[in-house]
């Protein structure tokens, strides 16, 4: 591993933008100290980051047990996302994204004649074919993530006009 | 073997700021679009490799998907001008190389190669800077013309 080299990459960010950046990826609850010990930074540093990222709504603070722990704020990402969604595309783009996704899930079911990404991945047991095996598997973890998908974009619709008349500049 | 667990598209935007901050790396895009979101590709700037390449940018994808506890990812290099392509896979081929293995494949001389890989930490963003530095520091100029 080259150390050299991870020290030169990693001082172009600050300790904040470091943590910060890492916060981000916070899907189980982590203390100070756990972040401050992959980041790198003291635990006072990690602490004040993780702190002002609470304070933005992109992390929770959660008390397990006497441990204080942070994670990814979850639906303030999700709303996050659906405004990011919102501001981007306009709603015919996001419209023949959401159809084009449901018609591959349609073709999915047809051909392979279940109704879930689970049945998907069980039919895999009654087969010998290595090829064939491989593209289940494949096509069964992109339905599964097109099904995380499609609520989202849904959302993003579903409220598109009201969120472009609150998205203006006062002039 | 493709990646199993689910996308989080907010740590991509953690992941993405990584790969922003690299000088090599000239733009990062979602893949296959900004909607859908699968994985991002990074194109880099071939001049910037060493030994430079060129005229195509080669491309870095990385995909991070989770499972209840525990987490899968890909962070493949590929140039298009030679066929090179190396990277570091979470998944689960190769079991006897432990929970990740790098792999190499060069279409010049068709060697190919998969090895034991560790990193010595857990959250996605330091797991991908150090594997930027690997790439760039040791297995491209180690590898990309073998």
């Amino acid at each position: 591993m080259s150390e050299r080299g991870n020290e030169n990459t990693q001082s172009s960010m600050t300790r904040g933008e470091r943590v910060r950046a890492a916060a981000r990826t916070l899907r189980t609850p982590r203390t100070a100290s756990w972040v401050a010990d992959e980041t790198g930074v003291s635990v006072k540093t990690a602490q004040k980051y993780l702190d002002q990222l609470v304070e933005d709504n992109v992390l929770r603070r959660i008390e397990q047990g006497d441990q204080t722990c942070y994670c990814v704020d979850q639906l303030m990402a999700t709303y996050r996302e659906i405004a990011a969604l919102q501001r981007e595309h306009d709603r015919e783009a996001l419209t023949s994204a959401l159809e084009s996704m449901r018609e591959k899930i349609t073709e999915w079911q047809v051909s392979y004649d279940v109704e879930t990404p689970g049945e998907l991945r069980a039919s895999i047991a009654d087969l010998d074919d290595a090829e064939e095996i491989e593209t289940r598997r494949e096509t069964a973890a992109e339905w599964e993530h097109l099904d995380e998908r499609i609520p989202v974009v849904r959302a993003a619709l579903t409220e598109y006009d009201w969120a472009s008349e609150h998205d203006t500049i006062p002039v | 073997m493709g990646l199993s667990g689910t996308i989080d598209t907010s740590v991509y935007e953690g992941v993405k700021d990584i790969l922003q901050r690299d000088p090599r790396i000239t733009r990062v895009t979602y893949e296959p679009d900004s909607i859908v979101k699968r994985f991002l590709r990074a194109k880099i700037d071939p001049s910037r490799v060493s030994p430079p390449t060129g005229p195509e940018p080669p491309t870095l994808d990385v995909e991070w998907r989770f499972t209840s506890n525990d987490e899968q990812y890909r962070i493949h290099y590929a140039d298009p001008n030679t066929g090179f392509t190396c990277g570091w896979h979470r998944d689960d081929d190769h079991p006897a190389l432990g929970p990740v293995h790098f792999q190499y494949e060069s279409a010049r001389s068709e060697s190919s190669d998969h090895q034991r890989a560790q990193f010595e930490n857990a959250v996605p963003t330091e797991v991908l800077w150090t594997a930027l530095d690997r790439l760039f520091d040791e297995k491209i100029p180690e590898l990309a013309q073998s």
